[in-house]
């Protein structure tokens, strides 16, 4: 067959440049189409985000964190008042040793600001120690005369003295120790105080602390994790499935719309054939037009999914100790954990635009299967 | 009238006597068969012909008699349900799907009814497509393309989107791009039905010039007897079976006897 040669395969290059131009010009049908990408792709990138931001699976957000901390202070606060019930009228004070936790400090502001709340304003609130806004200086001695309770704060071993002489003039004894809420002590009395080491520090714990702890906090704090942790499973489950719905959406979206595409273009794709077109190139032209379509969709969609997230989040945060609005921006931009957001960005993309070429495969093979003769049908 | 296949070869023997020389395309005995569900269409029913190189061949049918069909045949768009095609003496049958898409790009010019100009491209790019399709660098593809727009009389409109230009003006850059690979044979099916009569006998006229100047094969199909004048040859198909071969002088005679 000397008379008939091979068709040769083009290069790449040109599936693309002829797909981009077929893009640019039925521009209105390709923006519908990325749309869809960018809604699915955005889905996919704010449920990464929110991980991040709020997180609290083995990636612990910066909202998450936050969350923690405001727990800790929590725990703090009811153990308060669990032992106190209403801190009006009551005496508190406060040994601050070394530097404070983040917790502590809240812990300490929230004091504070008791302390100016007539209704629930307690009798007094003595510190020593640090000195803290609100809070008056007492002597160490004194610390504990009257006292309904004991806080020991900071990270310090400065807190020496004698247990006994701290809580000499305490009815009940209640020690709470902030630098791991952990409550010390809480008893009748003082009698059955023991010296024990904790935390390399010689502290004073009461006998049945532990047990006593348990009776406040244990058994309530376990149901409450677990009760956590189902609502995580499930939320979690919930988020997995939504994300795969729409995911499957986005792709059955670039099916329908490659397809419609396909069709429309019979007659061009027969044409081309006529000129010579091999099946391959018809193949990669409607891959490459969904690969482009997918990566713009998933890029503008990661952006979206990422930023709209932080934003809200940003907007709608409240500082803990003051309940106030406006800190966000630079808590959830100062903390979130931007390695692994690129990481969330980068495989947001990658799924996306693989997704496209996936729902491509259909709808190209449909159209590398025309024949040419197509083109010469004057009915289509 | 009933026209058996033996009847038909000898009135093709009788067209084939006008002149001598090879022949670019030989349709053997073609049947094609279109089946729809339980319907069967015989769209061809055993058609021969032998197309001389450089002629101009006008195949002649009412609607439907299957013109658009034997064009699918002999310009390798299509296989036969039984029956030999021949372009160039290559049985197109052999040819595996490379070696067609390198006939289509090279060996044959489609010209269609509607044009089928790619409507996101200008006229210079959907002549530069074939060459494309057969590996010609862009920037010689650009220069060739400017030529034959001249050669149809069209270079000032080559940035031009199709949809700006008139039916006419279109046509003519078919034309351009079917002659992108410089073909031997240009088929075109009912290239003016779509067009008024004047630029109708504008691109007949242009046919006939490409004929002579390139000694390109012209096989365009119509319905539209005013077309026929400038052909070599005339192929009447009615029914999916050619009936006659003639020359536009018998038509005329024809024509003269039925008036
Ligand atoms: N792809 C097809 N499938 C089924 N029937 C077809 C197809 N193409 C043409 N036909 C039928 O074959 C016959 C001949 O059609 P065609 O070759 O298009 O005739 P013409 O071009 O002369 O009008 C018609 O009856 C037509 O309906
Ligand atoms: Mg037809």
């Amino acid at each position: 067959m000397e008379n008939i040669g091979t068709q040769v395969r083009l290069p790449i290059s040109t599936a693309v440049a002829i797909a981009l131009q077929g893009i640019k010009i039925r521009l209105g049908r390709a923006l519908v189409t990325i749309s869809g990408v960018v809604l699915g792709i955005a889905f996919l990138m704010s449920v990464f985000t929110g991980e991040l931001i709020s997180g609290t699976g083995y990636i612990k957000g910066a909202m998450a964190q936050r969350e923690e901390l405001n727990n800790t202070v929590k725990t703090m606060e009811s153990f308060v008042s669990q032992a106190l019930g209403s801190p009006k009228d009551k005496i508190i004070g406060i040994i601050v040793a070394g530097d404070l936790e983040p917790s502590e400090q809240i812990l300490a502001k929230r004091l504070a600001r008791l302390t100016q709340d007539s209704k629930q304003a307690p009798k007094e609130v003595r510190a020593v120690g640090l000195s803290l806004p609100g809070l008056t200086r007492a002597e160490i001695s004194d610390i504990g005369k009257d006292a309904s309770m004991l806080i020991v704060m900071g990270n310090s071993e400065a807190f020496t003295k004698s247990f006994d002489d701290l809580t000499a003039g305490m009815e009940q004894v209640y020690v709470l120790d902030t630098y791991k809420p952990v409550v010390m002590a809480s008893e009748e009395s003082a009698d059955n105080v023991k010296m024990r080491t904790y935390a390399g520090a010689p502290v004073v714990v009461l006998e049945n602390s532990s047990q006593k702890y348990e009776q406040l906090y244990g058994a309530q704090q376990q149901e409450f994790l677990k009760e956590q942790a189902k609502k995580a499973e499930s939320a979690r489950f919930r988020t997995v499935w939504v994300m795969i719905i729409s995911l499957l959406v986005t792709i059955i979206g670039i099916t329908n719309s490659l397809l419609m595409s396909v069709t429309e273009r019979f007659k061009e794709i027969g044409t081309m054939k006529c000129l010579g077109a091999l099946s391959v190139f018809i193949r990669q032209l409607f891959l490459i037009e969904s690969a482009l379509i997918g990566f713009t969709g998933s890029f503008l969609g990661m952006l979206v999914g990422a930023l709209l997230p932080m934003l809200m989040y940003s907007i709608s945060y409240r500082d803990p100790a003051t309940g106030a609005l406006g800190a966000g921006f630079g808590v959830i931009f100062g903390t979130i954990n931007y390695s692994l957001l690129l990481a969330a960005g980068f495989s947001a993309v990658v799924v996306g635009t693989l997704l496209a070429i996936m729902a491509a495969i259909y709808p190209a093979n449909f159209a590398a299967r025309m024949v040419p003769a197509m083109a010469l049908r004057s009915n289509v | 009238m009933v026209v058996t296949k033996d009847q038909v070869v000898s009135l093709f023997a009788s067209g084939a006597d006008l002149s001598q020389g090879d022949y670019v395309i030989r349709a053997v005995d073609v049947r094609k068969i279109y089946r729809m569900g339980d319907t069967e269409t015989h769209a061809l029913r055993g058609a021969t012909l032998d197309i001389l190189r450089g002629e101009y061949m006008s195949i002649m049918g009412p609607s439907g008699s299957g013109k658009t069909t034997f064009f699918n045949m002999i310009g390798g768009l299509g296989k036969p349900t039984t029956g030999k095609v021949y372009i160039d003496q290559v049985d197109i049958a052999q040819l595996d799907p490379y070696e067609l898409a390198w006939l289509r790009c090279r060996k044959v010019g489609y010209i269609f009814q509607a044009f089928n100009l790619i409507q996101v491209m200008s006229c210079l790019e959907n002549v530069m497509l074939p060459m494309a399709f057969a590996g010609v660098t862009s920037e010689d593809a650009r220069d060739k393309a400017m030529e034959i727009l001249a050669e149809v009389g069209l270079e000032d409109r080559a940035l031009h989107k199709p949809s700006e230009m008139s039916g006419g003006q279109q046509q003519r850059v078919a034309i351009a791009r079917a002659l992108a690979n410089s073909p031997a044979i240009l088929l075109a099916d009912e290239p003016t039905a779509n067009l008024d009569l004047r630029t109708g006998e504008e691109i007949i006229e242009l046919f006939a010039r490409l004929k002579e100047t390139r000694g390109v094969t012209i096989i365009t199909a119509t319905h539209d007897k005013k077309m026929l004048k400038r052909s070599d040859r005339i192929v009447w198909i009615e029914d999916g079976l050619i009936e006659r071969v003639t020359t536009p002088e018998e038509m005329n005679i024809e024509v003269g006897e039925v008036h």
